[in-house]
């Protein structure tokens, strides 16, 4: 990735990407290039996520790094870690049993939409019920992928896939709103048009002690964009920077449009993995 | 030399711990035991069978083929048992199955005041399946008092233990009636 | 009682993780483990379905922590797509199956033994796996550690087909020396070098514990001995050669049956699980009066002791074969397939009503069948 070894580019704006050893520490070079979609919203994500593993000086065999099946699934093979690319939905529960062997790792789950709440959901509501230490971070491209586009529980009610050709005639579900009624005691949402806010909120997810739930409104420019009008990537960035406003929660309502923000942040509920533990002492 | 009992009642009437501490019993006393049991989904009421099998010899087919006592606390699932008694079978049925059709299967039957002895003489008619133990060990005539009072000893502590084993005595002890 | 035999066997080999969804006949084993595994400086999970069950015993395992889960017919079917992931990334599982009455929700609380062809081959694609079956409370004490002793081994999933009997039965047992999980060490390769799906002497090497710098990469997708997918047909066809000729190579470890009886017989007959110990009754009774007949009472299911049975079968010259088992046929297709070629007839004995095959019609079938 180019270093420009400022902060600053020659028109005078913030650059979003300073110098940063996080490629060379955190990414397996020799996979590259990746399988993702020119303009694809994932590498954003991913990159944040290293940078904030970089910044919190963790070791490459303190984390284990852990998805499911689709696009976001194919993560954990680029990341250097201790990888686990398990089967479709079953991300959260594979972690689970990491995390309460080895409390010690720092154990992340990237997730699609698919993956955490549509044929992994049931896992999704009892890791936060069980407040699990494991940062969820949940790619919500509003589609499947890598199957060919086609509608996902989080498509918005009319919205166009390879399998609502006439638009979707079903509500969309909200993530965070999921996350916080199931339990989960960190809860925020970003999206990828703001890459260093999203990475304040992945450092923040990363540090929680319990289940922590980030939601990250991602860009699928080749099936979401292109069958809902946007089919060039910076339109759907274009998108998330003018439908979206800061909020406290995802009740939160503004001229319709989605609310970002950290929704929950409770440090009081005792993480499972350590509780757990003090059934020994007895 | 096998014996073969088989205890049927409700769920919640201790059918399976009567069965156990049978099986114990002969256990301790070096016997081969084996018990299997049987229950519908209801974990109150429904059927409940237990099947106790004890044998100084080697015991292949675990359940019961013809059983020397049946012990029941409900009618309910006698006729289905009916394969597994013969001309040699006591069943040994609790008086309140009394005109509830017992006697049709053609069978020996002797009523016994399980649940009325525990309720007036232990204040407590859920030990009625211990004075059924009492009463089932007296007719196969093979364990003391004292060598029940040992497998007792290993399920119960304290208060617990000394109503059941007064449950069972007064089953083991009996008169005729 | 056989479910708590198969709780204390695994805790005495040294399982340390247990995650489950409580279903009939197999619930005795969690609740045993929920007692115990705490004491033991283990971990116990109720998880919220059998899925997230298998795929917790996965992560669990992954991370160093001998694990294991138990289920009954409707939970092996759930778990199936995750005994293929567990097989292609050789992280090592053990499941046991309490067989109830099936298809579906069929008997809930009563016997049936029609998994095995679905513990065997159940989940997609060929793959290797070890199945053992218990016919008495000990023999599930001792097969519980053999299963855990074997998947990490080999580092396969193996399974444990008990039956409801099996599982509910009381009966006076003692318990052999345990034979324990073999334990994880760093591995002598540094990580820079190190292959997880590499082999020593043909057995997969065993798997570095984390925080070591191991940082390697697991998946169910083909890869290399990296570790990475790859669609190359060269590396494709090795991983799947090695995989699925892994238990093939320690056939004569695993294969594990029972003989009596089988000099002179001239009715041979071949059962597992429960009605092993039923046919092994109808046996011992018909010598005693004068019939010549024998029993073979295997305890590994797969590999299948094709082999062996061939030499049995070559030696004894029995006229006639009978096997019963409750569901129509599995272990009879097995044997008919493993004595392709042997003139010499296979009844079955196929009752499933919720209850063991009375011996009356097993002796039937072998002194008129």
């Amino acid at each position: 990735m180019a270093n420009t070894g400022s902060n600053q580019n020659a028109n005078n704006e913030v650059n979003l990407m300073p110098m940063s050893e996080a490629p060379d520490k955190w990414l397996r070079k020799q996979y590259l290039p990746h399988i993702w979609c020119p303009g694809c919203g994932i590498g954003t994500i991913l990159r944040q996520v290293i940078e904030q593993f970089t910044k919190l000086g963790w070791r490459n065999d303190e984390v284990v790094f852990v998805t499911g099946i689709g696009c976001t699934g194919r993560a954990s093979g680029y990341v250097n870690a201790q990888t686990l690319h398990t089967i479709h939905g079953r991300a959260l529960p594979t972690a689970t049993g990491i995390k309460m062997a080895r409390p010690d790792m720092h154990v992340v789950a990237m997730l699609g939409d698919g993956d955490g709440v549509g044929i992994g959901g049931n896992h999704f509501i009892h890791a936060a019920k069980r407040n699990i230490g494991i940062t969820a971070i949940v790619v919500n491209n509003r589609i499947y992928g890598m199957t060919g586009g086609q509608v996902s529980p989080t498509t918005p009610s009319g919205a166009k896939s390879s399998t609502t050709p006439y638009g979707n005639v079903e509500p969309a579900m909200d993530v965070s709103k999921l996350a916080l009624g199931a339990g989960a005691t960190f809860v925020a949402r970003a999206h990828t048009a703001n890459p260093v806010y999203l990475g304040q909120l992945i450092r923040r997810a990363l540090e929680h002690d319990g289940f922590s739930v980030l939601e990250v409104l991602s860009q699928c420019p080749t099936y979401f964009g292109r069958f809902n009008g946007m089919p060039d990537p910076v339109q759907m960035l274009e998108w998330f920077k003018s439908n979206t406003f800061m909020a406290k929660s995802p009740y939160d309502e503004k001229e319709g449009k989605i609310p970002v923000g950290v929704f929950r942040d409770d440090k009081e509920t005792p993480e499972l993995s350590k509780s757990y533990r003090k059934l020994w002492e007895e | 030399m096998r014996r073969e009992v088989y205890i049927v009642g409700s769920g919640g009437q201790g059918v399976v711990l009567m069965g156990a501490l049978l099986a114990e019993a002969y256990a301790l006393k070096n016997w081969n035991v084996v018990q299997t049991v049987v229950y519908d989904a209801a974990q109150r009421g429904g059927l409940a069978r237990a099947e106790v099998v004890m044998s100084d010899g080697e015991i292949y087919y675990p359940k019961v083929r013809k059983a020397d006592v049946v012990v029941a606390f409900s009618a309910d699932a006698l006729p289905g048992a009916k394969p597994k008694m013969s001309e040699h079978t006591v069943i040994l049925a609790d008086e309140s199955l009394k005109n509830k059709g017992v006697e049709d299967l053609g069978f020996k039957v002797i009523y016994v005041p399980f649940e009325r002895w525990a309720r007036e003489e232990l204040h407590s008619a859920r030990v009625m399946n211990m004075v059924a133990l009492g009463y089932c060990l007296r007719t196969l005539g093979d364990i003391s008092l004292e060598e029940v009072e040992k497998a007792l000893k290993e399920r119960f502590k304290g208060d617990l233990f000394k109503l059941n084993m007064a449950a069972v005595k007064i089953g083991l002890e009996a008169s005729e009636f | 009682m056989g479910d708590v035999a198969c709780a204390m066997g695994a805790i005495d080999a040294g399982l340390k993780f247990y995650a489950g969804y409580p279903i009939t006949p197999s619930s005795e084993i969690a609740e045993t483990l929920s007692e115990l595994l705490p004491k033991h400086q283990g971990i116990y999970l109720q998880m919220e379905d059998e899925i997230g069950s298998i795929m917790a015993v996965i992560g669990a395992s992954y991370a160093g922590y001998p694990a294991m889960t138990a289920t009954s017919g409707p939970g092996f079917s759930l778990m199936q797509e995750a005994i293929g992931y567990a097989a292609m990334a050789e992280i090592p599982i053990t499941i046991v199956d309490v067989m109830r009455a099936g298809p579906s929700t069929g008997l809930a609380t009563q016997i049936g033994e029609g998994d095995l062809m679905q513990a065997i081959w159940g989940t997609h694609g060929d793959h290797p796996v070890v199945v053992f079956s218990p016919g008495n409370v000990r023999e599930f004490y001792i097969y519980t550690q053999k299963a855990l002793y074997w998947a990490e081994k080999l580092r396969v999933p193996a399974i444990v087909l008990a039956d409801e009997v099996v599982g509910h039965m009381r009966e006076n047992v003692e318990f052999p020396e345990p034979i324990t999980i073999p334990t994880r060490t760093v591995p002598d390769i540094p990580p820079e070098k190190y292959l997880p799906y590499a082999t020593v002497n043909g057995d997969p090497v065993s798997l570095p514990p984390l925080g070591h710098g191991y940082l390697w990469h697991v998946t169910g997708s083909a890869h290399g001995e990296d570790g990475f997918p790859t669609i190359k047909p060269d590396k494709v066809k090795a991983l799947l050669d090695r995989l699925n000729t892994k238990t093939e190579r320690h056939r004569k470890e695993l294969i594990e049956y029972e003989t009596y009886e089988l000099n002179d017989a001239e009715t041979l007959v071949i059962s597992f699980a429960s009605m092993g110990r039923v046919a092994k009754g109808v046996v011992v009774e018909l010598r005693s009066r004068g019939h010549k007949v024998g029993l073979v009472r295997p305890f590994t299911m797969w590999p299948f002791f094709k082999e062996e049975l061939r030499d049995i079968v070559s030696h004894v010259k029995p006229k006639k074969i009978v096997i019963p088992e409750i569901n129509y046929g599995q272990l009879r297709l097995l044997v008919e397939w493993a004595l392709k070629g042997f003139d010499v007839p296979v009844l079955g004995v196929n009752v499933v009503n919720g209850d063991l095959i009375p011996p009356e019609l097993i002796e039937e079938a072998i002194l008129h069948g």
